[in-house]
């Protein structure tokens, strides 16, 4: 059994990292025809040929075998968890077999980031192996990384809170993704995957910040393992927290190779007990679940709620530019509507803590929707601002309702294979920040303020277009 | 294949044990009511096919009838407007169950008091897309018997099985992936007014072109084939298949459509040699 660590919290005289660095170098070497290489691991998650982390990657695989095993990932759907935990476990055991080939230790487990360790505010930065020499010689360092140290801002919580897996139709959110197909750039994310996750890969930025060559960066492996890692806390957390019981979600067959290059088939449901994956392995500090959580739930049919109800909506958006954009909603006069934000009752404030009670999080909740969200190349990470005074300078955090990343937003907006075209949406749950505003003397009942502002200007070719800004509440 | 099937009928059985027409059912999936028109309109023409003799077996809008005096241009006219119709219970019997992405889109973008006028009205631009295109290929029909005449009644007789070929051809051409992914498509709307009736007709009739672009070859041979009910119903089984069961990428559908041509074309023979009787023909007027 592997016991994956805390990169921050190896001992000292650990040798995780060394061999992790040895076999990147070794894999870097083997040609991007041969599945335990490190650029054909890369192209599972996803594979541009003219992106220009992929030059040199030439010679590639036959197109029969691009087509059934690259551009894999699975983002925007019910299958993000289990997806990605298969496709580290191959990547593990691949690791682990050249670690094992170049004379290190037979239980090499892959380490995780925990970013999210607010107590310890130096876990922010991206662990200094990883960029330190900043050199072709460190196989653990990428060029093109914007940013070597995370926000405290992108690895919020607040998702564990959410109890479904699967989410309304938009919104409210799941914690883990709406029901899709097979999903390789869709359109409307899960709690989870919105934060931390796309916010880590954009603020990391460079290779990170595209779909199409995040599997190249070393320090996504870990970044995963920790999503990986929350998904089992979640779990961990009960409150009748389950994974889907559908047999769709559960049999969903998907493809990689093993370290023998062999290909091989896995289902979500293999994947579930962690102990059972391949050799099986555990985070170390969180219990395994044992067997799959689906075996927990009575099959019952779950007692339906009402999607929440659009109660504005602004389609007027223009372009996102490089500077601070506002966009005024304008709200229906509640008597016209059966149910308003307007009415909703105070939201606690302790609504944010991790282990808060079923009955707390049954909360009315609002939303902000951004709604077929297109554009072209790796956006900023733009943060949202309800009704700032405009006439200030200074941007007040008070009135921060959260940030969008944008991960993967050029491959929801072309037309595809696995995807329409129609671009992103992305939710942000403002019920608690809307509760604090009504309370200042600015606030009008008719009336919000949106103000997107980009955390980085905006590069040359990046393009971010909003259809429409909604506000939904129940 | 085999991962395929038994896939997509797991599919298939959740997909029955959640359909529900309760009113809760019907609030949280307002797409149902399209299913559920769909069944009324199946039921309509079940009954059509047993009680009236005739049944969907229209005659399409001759020229020909036209030229040689046979018949008026009044009666092209009302022919044109009679095979519209049965074209368009035929599209709501086999298209609606197919815009449940878009239906719930719709649904779910406006105030709950929009709901039901916002489809509609997304409704109403899907189904104009389909007229004009109804029109179209009734027009095309007509000129086609004009070219064919009746020395080569044998070629019009084969154009079902010719269609239904060209229809799997077409399941291998590069862009048809990406045609498949396009039918879940969804734009923004707006809330309220006269901009939210403007957008919903717009997106039903670009969701028309959407479906359009994939369906238009089976369902004109399906009106080659006079609306011939249990084809109709095996390719409806085949759209719905094809929409929610199976991978874009799968030919399944594709070695279908083809199985479909050599079935015609097989029972065309066998009529030609006497063997069995009452196999729908393109055009009634020579073909018997």
């Amino acid at each position: 059994m592997r016991v994956r660590k805390n990169v921050y919290e190896l001992p000292a005289g650990d040798t995780t990292l060394e061999w992790y660095e040895k076999a990147v170098a070794e894999m870097k070497k083997r040609p991007t025809t041969d599945p335990t290489s490190w650029n054909y691991q890369g192209a599972i998650h996803g594979f541009k040929a003219d992106n220009k982390y992929w030059a040199g990657a030439a010679p590639l695989p036959s197109e029969e075998d691009r087509k059934e095993f690259w551009n894999r990932c699975q983002h925007a759907s019910w299958y993000f968890f289990s997806w990605h935990r298969m496709y580290l476990a191959y990547f593990e055991q691949i690791v682990a077999s050249v670690i094992v080939e170049l004379g290190g230790p037979k239980d090499w487990a892959l380490p995780f980031w925990n970013y999210c360790d607010t107590s310890h505010p130096e876990v922010l930065n991206i662990p200094p192996a990883f960029t330190t020499p900043a050199k072709e010689s460190n196989a653990l360092w990428i060029e093109g990384r914007e940013h070597n140290a995370l926000e405290k801002s992108d690895v919020g919580l607040e998702a564990m809170n959410l109890i479904p897996f699967v989410g309304m139709y938009y919104v409210p959110q799941g914690f883990g993704g709406p029901q899709t197909a097979f999903s390789h750039s869709g359109s409307t994310f899960g709690a989870l995957e919105q934060k931390p996750h796309n916010l880590v890969h954009l603020r990391i930025g460079g290779a990170m910040g595209d779909p199409d060559t995040a599997g190249l960066d070393p320090i996504f492996w870990l970044h995963h393992a920790n999503i990986d890692r929350l998904w089992q806390e979640w779990i961990n957390l009960g409150n009748e927290r389950h994974n889907p019981v559908q047999e769709s979600w559960l049999d969903f067959p998907f493809v990689f190779h093993n370290a023998a290059s062999e290909p091989v088939q896995m289902t979500s449901i293999e994947v579930e007990d962690t102990t059972q994956v391949l050799d099986g392995y555990v985070y170390e500090g969180v219990p395994p679940t044992s067997g799959n959580t689906a075996s927990f739930v009575a099959l019952k049919a779950e007692k339906p709620e009402m999607p929440l109800e659009v109660v504005a909506a602004n389609n007027d958006a223009k372009p996102l530019s490089g500077s601070i954009t506002t966009i005024p909603l304008k709200l229906e006069p509640p008597k016209k509507l059966k149910a308003n934000f307007m009415a909703l009752p105070a939201v606690d404030a302790a609504a944010e803590v991790v282990s808060q009670s079923t009955e707390e999080q049954k909360s009315p909740t609002t939303y902000l929707l951004f709604e077929n969200v297109t554009g072209k190349g790796v956006p900023p990470i733009y943060d949202v601002y309800l009704n700032l005074d405009t006439e200030k300078e200074a941007i007040d955090e008070s009135h921060y309702a959260g940030s969008i990343g944008l991960f993967g937003l050029e491959n929801a907006s072309t037309p595809g294979t696995h995807q329409d075209g129609s671009g992103m949406n992305y939710a942000l749950d403002v019920s608690f920040i809307v509760n604090e505003l009504r309370s200042d003397s600015s606030w009008k009942e008719d009336a919000l303020d949106i103000h997107i502002v980009p955390s980085t200007p905006l590069k040359d070719g990046v393009e971010v277009n909003v259809g429409r800004i909604s506000l939904y509440s129940e | 294949m085999k991962d395929e099937l038994s896939y997509s009928w797991i599919l298939l059985r959740e997909a029955l044990a959640f359909r529900s027409f309760s009113k809760t059912a019907m609030k949280h999936s307002p797409e149902r009511w399209l299913w559920l028109l769909s069944g009324v309109v199946w039921i309509s023409l079940l009954f059509l096919n047993w009680y009236i003799p005739e049944g969907m077996h229209m005659e399409h809008a001759s020229f020909v009838n036209v030229f040689y005096g046979s018949a008026t241009s009044t009666d092209f006219l009302e022919l044109l407007l009679k095979g519209t119709g049965a074209w368009m219970l035929m599209v709501i019997a086999m298209m609606f169950p197919l815009l449940n992405a878009q239906v719930k889109h719709t649904g779910f973008s406006v105030q709950r008091t929009q709901r039901t006028r916002a489809i509609t009205t997304f409704i109403i631009g899907y189904m104009a897309l389909w007229f004009v295109l109804g029109i179209f290929f009734s027009l095309a029909i007509a000129v086609l018997e004009l070219l064919l005449g009746n020395v080569h009644s044998l070629v019009g007789q084969l154009l079902p099985a010719g269609v239904f070929l060209l229809a799997a051809v077409l399941t291998w051409h590069p862009k048809r992936v990406e045609w498949m992914a396009a039918c879940k498509f969804t734009m923004p709307l707006h809330l309220s007014g006269w901009k939210l009736h403007k957008d919903t007709l717009l997106y039903g009739w670009r969701k028309g072109l959407v479906c359009a672009r994939i369906c238009w070859i089976p369902m004109m041979g399906l009106m080659l084939m006079h609306h011939q009910l249990l084809l109709m119903f095996m390719v409806t089984l085949l759209l719905i298949y094809e929409r929610y069961l199976i991978p874009h990428e799968s030919k399944t559908v594709g070695y279908t459509w083809a199985g479909i041509a050599v079935c015609l074309i097989g029972m065309l023979l066998l009529s030609l040699n006497g063997q069995i009787e009452g196999v729908p023909v393109c055009f009634p007027i020579y073909g018997s």
